[in-house]
């Protein structure tokens, strides 16, 4: 907290001794860690953007004096006429985390958790209340505040990730924890993961030591959503640790299987191609996940995980796993 | 982020102009139209389903189709002399209040005797199906007669106990795979460095399949001696093998072969029984249909209490009887 508190204050006297020469700048890293841009207040394009990042430094540094937390939603509410809209704010809020380089959990600016989960899992409260799964009628909705979970105590065995609410949902009725006759946890973080689900899925592995598998769409956008939960945001890359799982075992939908199980397969668009162009660029991508890429842009087409949904449970994902084929 | 929103998704394929998103919804739904409607949740199971012995008799047509609800639900035949037939019925069992009568449906004109049917008359089979809920004793004796029908949704249960930590190492990675072959193909790129070749069929733990109703009716089909002793003299030209005992019957419907605590019911209970099923019960009983049907007028209008009773008082008035 104390660091956090040293920086935001030294932000703010830069900003006084910039006044003082008649320059109301800010300067945000970029993701890239290229420099740096400007948000200023004497460019009227971005005078908003600057006024917007002031007062968020500000109810930052209110949170690390005073404790609490509170919701992006929650402060564009505070005051709509100010912010405008929620993305803007929530802008404001990537930007105080590059410039103090870390996350938003970190920093108690919290966003609503979109995560899912079922299946053999109690989240054991810091304020002493049990989140019990298997209590709920239905998925558990992943607590906002993952910090605030003291622990996690599982008698599962591994931990399933699938990429869609309707593959999560479709899995809970039919029964999935009754046909694959281990226990385990379900989650779905509904597309591109919150902070929130990739941190739990992160202590999961960690601190309960469970084996991870993920199960996405063989298209360039789901495994760019494994890529995600395996190495963290790319837009937030500045905040990755605590929130990956290099660990995670990608068991499909693989492209490498799409010619032999790929009825409803579909042609690749630009989009696509675009977007397989750019994962090939990085340069963290393991061999096995730029072959299945490079088998994607060979053979044109891609696939979903309904296309196996027929036997999902009772062959793709136990002999998925029985077997090792996985990356 | 939803990806099944985001435009940067959007393609047409040259065989249909639907795009992407909109193909990913309508198959989402077609999907979801696919299965079966068991939208609730795995915790809901089991409660209302799991009740005590309730008899439900539910009169059929011969030739209408029966389902099962459960595999662990009971359906019996029972039989009479010339039809098999299921005593079932069509209402729940509720409680009654001690002022309340046990009804019954009056006899009708339609009844026959089955002393001078069974003469001439060639068997008429007729199958009913008497379902219960309870006493997984009987779960040996379900028919393979009656049409096959999805099982319905089954209730939550917990692992198993048997489960073992999957090791970090890849080699122990063991769920229940089906018996059936699996349609993944046996050999994977080379850049699936850890797979393992396809799991023998002799390794194979067997899953519980979401719907696999040929093996459970395999398992559920009686013996060759449950056959033989269910073939008994009352049953005259049936061409069931599902002879069940008398009582066997009575336990099937009222979930014990107690009969004194069959008798001995403290909280009064409704049951409808369709005059069609008299002949059936008088042979249960065997005792003559008319008889019978007198009996039910009597007990039709005598409370529960009375009906208690009435039988020890009967015992001990022939014993009193027989001693004088």
């Amino acid at each position: 907290m104390g660091e956090f508190v040293e920086n935001l204050e030294r932000i703010a006297l830069e900003l006084v001794a910039n006044l003082a020469h008649g320059h109301a700048t800010l300067r945000v890293p970029r993701n890239s860690n290229t420099g740096c841009r400007r948000v200023t207040y004497n460019n009227r394009g971005s005078r908003h953007s600057f006024c917007l990042l002031v007062y968020m430094l500000s109810r930052v540094h209110r949170l690390q004096v005073l404790g609490g937390s509170f919701t992006v939603r929650g402060l564009y509410y505070g005051d709509p006429l100010l912010i405008r809209s929620q993305s803007r704010i929530a802008e404001a809020r990537l930007d105080v985390c590059r410039m103090l380089n870390t996350s938003p959990l970190t920093l108690g600016v919290l966003a609503a958790s979109k995560g899912l989960m079922a299946g053999d899992v109690r989240l054991l409260m810091t304020n002493g209340d049990v989140l019990d799964s298997s209590l709920f009628c239905g998925p558990m909705t992943l607590p906002t505040d993952p910090e605030k979970v003291d622990r996690i105590e599982t008698q599962a065995d591994f931990v399933l990730i699938v990429e869609k609410e309707s593959v999560f949902e479709s899995l809970l009725s039919r029964n999935v924890f009754c046909t694959i006759e281990r226990r385990f946890i379900l989650i779905t973080g509904k597309g591109y993961p919150d902070c929130c689900t990739r941190r739990i899925v992160h202590r999961l592995t960690e601190e309960n030591h469970l084996p991870a598998y993920i199960l996405v769409d063989a298209d360039p956008f789901g495994i760019d959503i494994m890529l995600v939960y395996r190495h963290g945001s790319q837009a937030m890359s500045f905040s990755s640790q605590g929130l990956t799982t290099p660990s995670l075992r990608w068991i499909g939908l693989h492209p490498s299987e799409i010619p032999a199980l790929g009825t409803g397969a579909v042609a690749l668009g630009t989009g696509d191609n675009k977007k397989i162009n750019d994962l090939l660029a990085r340069n963290d991508l393991e061999p096995g996940v730029r072959q299945e890429l490079r088998m994607l842009q060979d053979v044109q087409l891609k696939a979903e995980i309904e296309s196996v949904i027929d036997f999902l449970t009772d062959d793709y994902i136990p002999n998925k796993i029985n077997r090792n084929l996985f990356l | 982020m939803d990806r099944t929103s985001s435009p940067a998704s959007t393609y047409c394929s040259q065989f249909s102009p639907i795009r992407r998103s909109q193909r990913l919804i309508d198959k989402e739904n077609r999907d979801l139209l696919k299965i079966p409607p068991k939208s609730r949740s795995p915790q809901l199971f089991g409660e209302t389903q799991d009740e005590c012995s309730q008899l439900i008799c539910q009169q059929e047509k011969p030739l209408s189709k029966t389902q099962h609800l459960k595999p662990a639900d009971k359906v019996v035949h029972l039989k009479t002399l010339e039809k098999v037939v299921h005593l079932k019925t069509s209402d729940k069992v509720e409680p009654i209040k001690p002022a309340n009568k046990v009804a019954h449906l009056k006899p009708s004109k339609k009844i026959t005797h089955l002393k001078t049917q069974d003469e001439g008359k060639k068997p008429a089979t007729k199958k009913l199906k008497a379902r219960k809920l309870v006493s997984p004793k009987n779960t040996q004796r379900k028919r393979t007669l009656q049409t096959k029908a999805k099982p319905g949704p089954k209730p939550k249960q917990p692992a198993k106990e048997k489960r073992t930590k999957l090791q970090s190492t890849f080699s122990d990675d063991h769920l229940g795979t089906t018996p059936s072959p699996s349609k993944l193909p046996p050999q994977y790129p080379a850049h699936f460095v850890h797979q393992l070749p396809p799991v023998n069929d002799t390794n194979v733990v067997p899953l519980r399949p979401f719907s696999a109703p040929a093996e459970q009716l395999c398992e559920l089909r009686s013996s060759p001696e449950e056959r033989d002793l269910l073939l008994s003299p009352l049953v005259f030209g049936s061409e069931s093998s599902m002879n069940l005992s008398l009582s066997d019957s009575i336990a099937e419907i009222f979930g014990t072969k107690d009969i004194s605590r069959i008798l001995a019911i403290r909280q009064p209970r409704q049951y409808i029984l369709i005059e069609e099923h008299l002949p059936a019960m008088a042979i249960m009983l065997n005792v003559d249909l008319e008889r019978l049907q007198n009996v039910l007028d009597i007990t039709q209008g005598l409370s529960h209490e009375q009906i208690l009773n009435f039988s020890i008082k009967q015992e001990r008035e022939e014993t009193e009887d027989q001693t004088n």
